[in-house]
């Protein structure tokens, strides 16, 4: 089926509130990429061109909406310090991170300005530079920058920063002001490199955090950098992935103008945010992977037809990172049923065009 | 000495600088600053802002942006995010309620007539030429293929494309089409745009025939009365003599300021040639939003004054001088030139029905008539050489760069014209070539040209000295 | 069997020419022109020999080239070749052009730079519909031609205009009856014929080409062949040496229809006068058939239709000058508009393509044959 519209085009219309040919799609087709085209997951995240030419090759097969530009939520712990070991058929496993706990961390504090970043940043430009050259005239090219309070708890042992939000709450913070001077040193050289940032917090769900503790230590965060990124106007996705149940409604105070969700009712996310915020997600990730394809088309038509009201917008998606193991054909029936059922009434003025 | 309305922002000593030394000194600008700037003022609307830098643009496709060098004051960034935004600009003036109108082909006089019209928006979809180039893409000129233009024609193909994706700014509530002493390509795309959205009124764009003016005003302004009676129709609001007098003013204003910068531009160096053609292209219909783009004009005037007081030249007076025929599409043409050592000290850009002054002595739609007739492709190709050789002479141009277009209808016959007179007249080397379809960089043939070229310039002037 | 012998024409043509070389050394005044919007009539009735300069080949076109980019219009560059080496061309006293096309429009100042005689342009407006305002200007443009002429022939073109034109109206009348013919199957006369006719009625005296006509009008049908796919031909001016081209299709295809302005259009319609001639020819021209160039060209359409319905058209050869912007922006309109088959033939006038366009054409007639 000939569209009017390209992705590019399409996500245009969709940020400046206008009408577009359909729903846009967005299944999170990260590492996935690497999966369907057979090179080594260690491959795919240490090389720039190799991560760009896997994402280049899967939107063309499935025909999806984006580029997406990320390995693992550690990227920017990574490149502050922390350690990570590359297993060759897995993603990176912290095996070290820079700080053993909050408290240590809060004391070795003690940069203010610009923070120098190591690691794969540079992975992550090639990629970007990459697949910008290659394609953004046509389809958005989407970084995924791990949010201050995720890359946080990739800094310190994980358990240690959870007992610290009760016992040294001023420690954690000092922390997280580190992380999010990193978090928007990382993004101004992702922007610079062509990509649009896409805020990921996964570790402020509610699988992870109470709603007091989003609002204290994630929510003020996640806005200081998407008011960054908003000095740029860009249209700044915040994804987290997980329960987000009971802070739906404290997200949109983050400043995102789009808002990824995963497993949460969408008629309660549309009922919370949906006059707020454009709404993407969201597709059950297990589903994806296990279910028949009939059963996808059927869930998904549902899904897309209940998003599709939404009255600032909406973008179909997967509630997370498409499983490694998902069946190409699942993933072919998520685009189809999406598509089938994604239209809008288009365009809204004259028709006549002979395409 | 500090420039005056400037914001409370220090500009640095006048340079180029590139896509990522903007994005440096960008950093450096305040929020409020930020805020303070909107189009259709006043508006509190958060989309209303526009002062963003290259990366923002960048990012939403126009890929361009990267290749080019800018210049560095606050006033230029204005200048590029308000182009920039254009897009979605157009669109949130239908979501507010304001009428767009596109009008294409006569490059100006129509839009004073439509502006004159409260809450109407005049924009010229033949500007989308710019948009394959700028986004290095040949999404829009294949759209035009596919409909049945001839990859050999005009880039301004591009804007059929744009009306076929719907995407490119909204589906206009009214089109209005000039065409006759125009040009063919542009005339063909009106044709396909009729037969697209089955409702475009015409408007007959006369020779100019020197020994014979008055009478063909006429005829001009019986064609304006008809678009004013749709205009009238659509809006419901009767066009008054006292209307059309502001959008005089207006236009004249906009007008009045651009030839004060094109002349700080060619005598003082003060802005480089991109923003220069930019700010010539602000003549036609105003970026979409009269009100700011004059703002907008005043803070770039204020610091091309500065400038100039502070004997700041973004390049060197000494550079080559340089006159350029026709508008590259590229625009990384012009920084190109000037990479290598030249500046741009006058143009003819097809446009001169938008910089002239319009009579106000005169009835005004005769005054609008009388500026559409001395367009630069309404006559012939001598009086457009005319208009360049002047300008050339007084700003002492040293060559001539005619940027056409294979297969491009007027260029096909006028390059050569015009080339020869200016030859022939001032005695000035000329270099013409066809701009390359939209990639990230200028050809390699293309640059070896223009390099000789400017070799051949250098030449000549130690000669002369 | 020929209508009327190629070479019949040819002599018909050099003829023409040795007649038009005397008629100048008598004060006689040839004007030449190009366009179909040029209303011949007014020339004649000045007293002067209207000359339609309708030739193009490739070494006139390579010599124009010295005043022209290589991407101008094989026509214009062919124009100012023969200009100075046609003895056609050069029997012109005085030039008129009209400002159709971009090319077209700046030829006059190319010339300028040729030949050294008058030339006169026409300002016709481009945009088609006829408001008070455009065909008021058109006729004082005409009467500023009339102007032109007198200076040149010393005449006033004014009391002869009603005779002229009903002499014209009679020589589109009987080459539209010939052309009528074409609905028969299979075609008494070729497209080709027509083409040539129109083109000699564009040099010769009116009266000694619907002589010629009389003469050679078919009275019975043709003894039967094998019936040709019947086509209509639409495009940009053909000219003498285009009907190499045609030669070629007419092999394969019947030509029973034409859009061109050296065919069909110069005679389908004919001038009413009423009260004022000039009035009359402004209305004509100005409402002429519309080449593709003008604004709206919708009625060039509908009278395409009413060809293809007429003589049962079963595709289209589009057949343009390369770089010929008006008509090669049309051509996917003539596709979706018509919805026939379309043969899209270009040409510079040079010759490198002929065995592909053989093959092309070969296939195309297959094609239409199979449906």
């Amino acid at each position: 089926m000939r569209e009017i519209l390209n992705p590019r085009e399409r996500f245009g219309l969709l940020v400046i509130d206008e009408t577009q040919d359909r729903v846009p799609l967005f299944p999170l087709l990260t590492s996935y990429a690497a999966i369907f085209v057979g090179v080594p997951l260690r491959d795919y995240y240490t090389d720039g061109v190799i991560m760009a030419k896997c994402q280049l090759q899967s939107r063309e097969h499935f025909q999806t909406d984006f580029i997406s530009i990320f390995s693992e939520v550690g990227i920017v712990a990574e490149g502050l310090g922390s350690e990570y070991h590359y297993p060759e058929n897995d993603l990176p496993i912290l095996s070290k991170p820079k700080w053993q706990d909050v408290l240590t961390a809060a004391g070795a504090i003690t940069q203010k300005g610009e923070i120098a970043l190591g690691g794969r940043l540079g992975v992550y430009l090639t990629a970007i530079n990459y697949a910008y050259e290659a394609i953004a005239d046509r389809v958005p090219i989407l970084a995924y920058i791990p949010a201050p309070f995720t890359t946080a708890q990739q800094l310190v042992e994980p358990e240690s920063l959870l007992l610290a939000l009760i016992e040294n709450p001023d420690a954690v913070h000092k922390l997280l002001s580190y992380a999010t001077t990193a978090v928007i040193n990382f993004s101004r050289a992702v922007i610079r490199a062509g990509a649009l940032p896409i805020l990921v917090d996964p570790l402020a769900s509610g699988s992870v955090l109470s709603p007091n503790q989003y609002r204290q230590f994630a929510l003020p965060y996640e806005k200081m950098v998407i008011d960054f990124y908003h000095r740029y106007d860009l249209d700044v996705v915040l994804h987290i992935c997980g329960d987000t149940t009971n802070i739906i409604g404290l997200i949109p105070a983050s400043g995102a103008d789009l808002i990824s969700v995963d497993k949460i009712d969408i008629k309660l996310a549309l009922a919370a945010v949906g006059n707020k915020v454009r709404l993407i997600g969201n597709y059950d990730t297990s589903n994806l992977w296990l279910t028949p394809p009939t059963v996808i088309e059927t869930q998904v038509i549902e899904m897309v037809s209940l998003g599709k009201t939404c009255p600032r917008g909406y973008v179909a998606a997967t509630g997370c990172e498409v499983p490694l193991a998902t069946p190409e054909e699942n993933l072919a029936t998520f685009v189809r049923a999406t598509k089938i059922s994604g239209q809008y009434d288009f365009p809204t003025k004259y028709k006549r065009a002979v395409v | 000495m500090r420039q005056k309305d400037n914001f409370s922002y220090q500009d640095p000593k006048s340079a180029r600088i590139t896509f990522d030394e903007w994005d440096d000194l960008f950093d450096q600008i305040p929020d409020n600053i930020i805020e303070k700037f909107c189009y259709f003022p006043p508006n509190d609307a958060t989309w209303a802002k526009y002062l963003f830098p290259p990366q923002t643009f960048a990012i939403y496709g126009a890929r361009h942006l990267r290749r080019l060098k800018f210049d560095n004051s606050l006033a230029a960034l204005r200048l590029w995010g308000f182009v920039n935004n254009e897009v979605e600009r157009l669109f949130r003036a239908q979501q507010i309620g304001k009428k767009v109108i596109a009008v294409m082909g006569d490059l100006g006089p129509l839009a004073i007539i439509i502006s004159a019209f409260p809450e109407c928006v005049p924009f010229y979809p033949d500007c989308w030429w710019w948009t394959p180039f700028a986004m290095e893409s040949r999404v829009l000129l294949k759209t035009a293929e596919d409909l049945g233009i001839p990859e050999a024609t005009c880039y301004s193909r591009a804007a059929l494309g744009a009306f076929v994706k719907h995407s490119y700014f909204p589906d206009p509530d009214l089109i209005i089409a000039a065409t006759g002493a125009s040009c063919d390509d542009y005339s063909g795309v009106q044709s396909l745009v009729a037969q697209l959205t089955g409702n475009v009124i015409w408007v007959e764009t006369p020779l100019r025939q020197s020994d014979d003016i008055s009478e063909t005003i006429e005829l001009l302004v019986s064609e304006y009365h008809r678009v004013i009676k749709s205009l009238e129709e659509l809006t419901g609001i009767r066009l008054t003599e006292d209307l059309l007098k502001q959008a005089i003013q207006r236009a004249n204003l906009v007008r009045k300021i651009t030839a004060r910068l094109r002349d700080l531009a060619f005598t003082h160096a003060v802005f480089p040639a991109v923003e220069m053609m930019l700010i010539e292209f602000g003549c036609l219909h105003f970026y979409s939003d009269i009100t700011e783009w004059i703002n907008i004009l005043h803070h770039l005037l204020n610091t091309a004054e500065h400038r100039t007081r502070t004997n700041q030249a973004v390049l060197p007076l000494s550079s080559l001088h340089l006159a350029w025929l026709t508008p590259p599409a590229d625009p990384l043409l012009l920084c190109t030139a000037e990479d290598y050592g030249a500046r741009i000290v006058a143009t003819e850009y097809v446009i001169n029905q938008a910089l002239a002054p319009i009579e106000n002595s005169l009835p005004p739609l005769v005054a609008i008539a009388r500026s559409h007739l001395f367009g630069s492709l309404n006559g012939t190709s001598a009086e457009r050489a005319e208009l360049l050789i002047r300008q050339s002479t007084k700003n002492s141009a040293e060559g001539l760069i005619i940027s056409g277009l294979l297969g491009g209808s007027h260029c096909a016959m006028e390059s050569k014209l015009i080339g020869d007179i200016v030859r022939d007249r001032l005695g000035l080397p000329v270099l013409e070539f066809d701009v390359a379809p939209p990639n990230r960089e200028i050809d390699r043939q293309t640059l070896t040209r223009i390099e000789a070229f400017m070799e051949l310039l250098r030449s000549r002037r130690c000669a002369k000295s | 069997m020929a209508l009327i012998e190629y070479k019949k024409i040819a002599h018909l043509r050099e003829e023409r020419i040795a007649e038009l070389k005397r008629l100048r050394v008598t004060g006689k005044k040839v004007v030449g022109y190009f366009c179909l919007y040029v209303p011949v009539e007014v020339i004649q009735a000045s007293g002067a020999v209207p000359i339609r300069l309708a030739r193009g080949d490739n070494s006139a076109a390579l010599l124009g080239e010295r005043h022209l980019r290589p991407d101008a219009c094989p026509f214009c560059k062919s124009t100012l070749g023969k200009l100075t080496t046609d003895p056609l061309y050069q029997l012109a006293d005085a030039l008129v052009f009209v400002n159709t096309c971009d090319m077209m429009r700046r030829l006059p100042e190319v010339v300028r730079n040729v030949v050294d005689i008058p030339v006169f342009q026409i300002y016709l407006p481009r945009t088609a519909e006829d408001f008070p305002n455009r065909l008021n200007e058109f006729l004082r443009q005409l009467e500023k031609m009339m102007n032109f002429l007198k200076t040149l022939t010393g005449v006033d073109g004014l009391p002869r205009l009603t005779s002229t034109i009903t002499e014209y109206n009679r020589l589109r009348q009987a080459l539209k009856a010939l052309d009528e013919t074409r609905i028969q199957e299979p075609p008494p006369v070729k497209g080709s014929e027509i083409l040539d006719l129109v083109l000699l009625a564009t040099l010769l005296k009116s009266e000694d080409v619907i002589e010629l006509i009389s003469e050679k009008m078919p009275h019975q049908p043709v003894n039967s062949q094998p019936a040709l796919p019947r086509v209509l031909l639409a495009g940009s001016i053909l000219t003498e040496e285009d009907r190499r081209t045609i030669t070629l299709l007419e092999k394969e295809l019947a030509i029973v229809a034409d859009t061109i302005c050296t065919g069909t259009r110069f005679f389908t319609e004919t001038v009413e006068v009423k009260d004022d001639p000039l009035i009359a020819l402004a209305n004509y021209y100005f409402n002429l058939i519309p080449c593709a160039f003008r604004r709206p060209n919708d009625r060039l359409y509908d009278f395409t239709h009413k060809l293809i319905a007429e003589r049962l058209v079963q595709g289209i050869i589009y057949k343009t000058l390369l770089y010929c912007d008006p008509w090669r922006f049309e051509v996917q309109t003539h596709r979706t508009k018509l919805q026939l088959p379309v043969l899209e033939i270009d040409s510079d006038y040079s010759e490198k393509n002929y065995q592909q366009l053989r093959t092309r054409i070969e296939a195309f007639a297959e094609m239409l044959k199979s449906k």
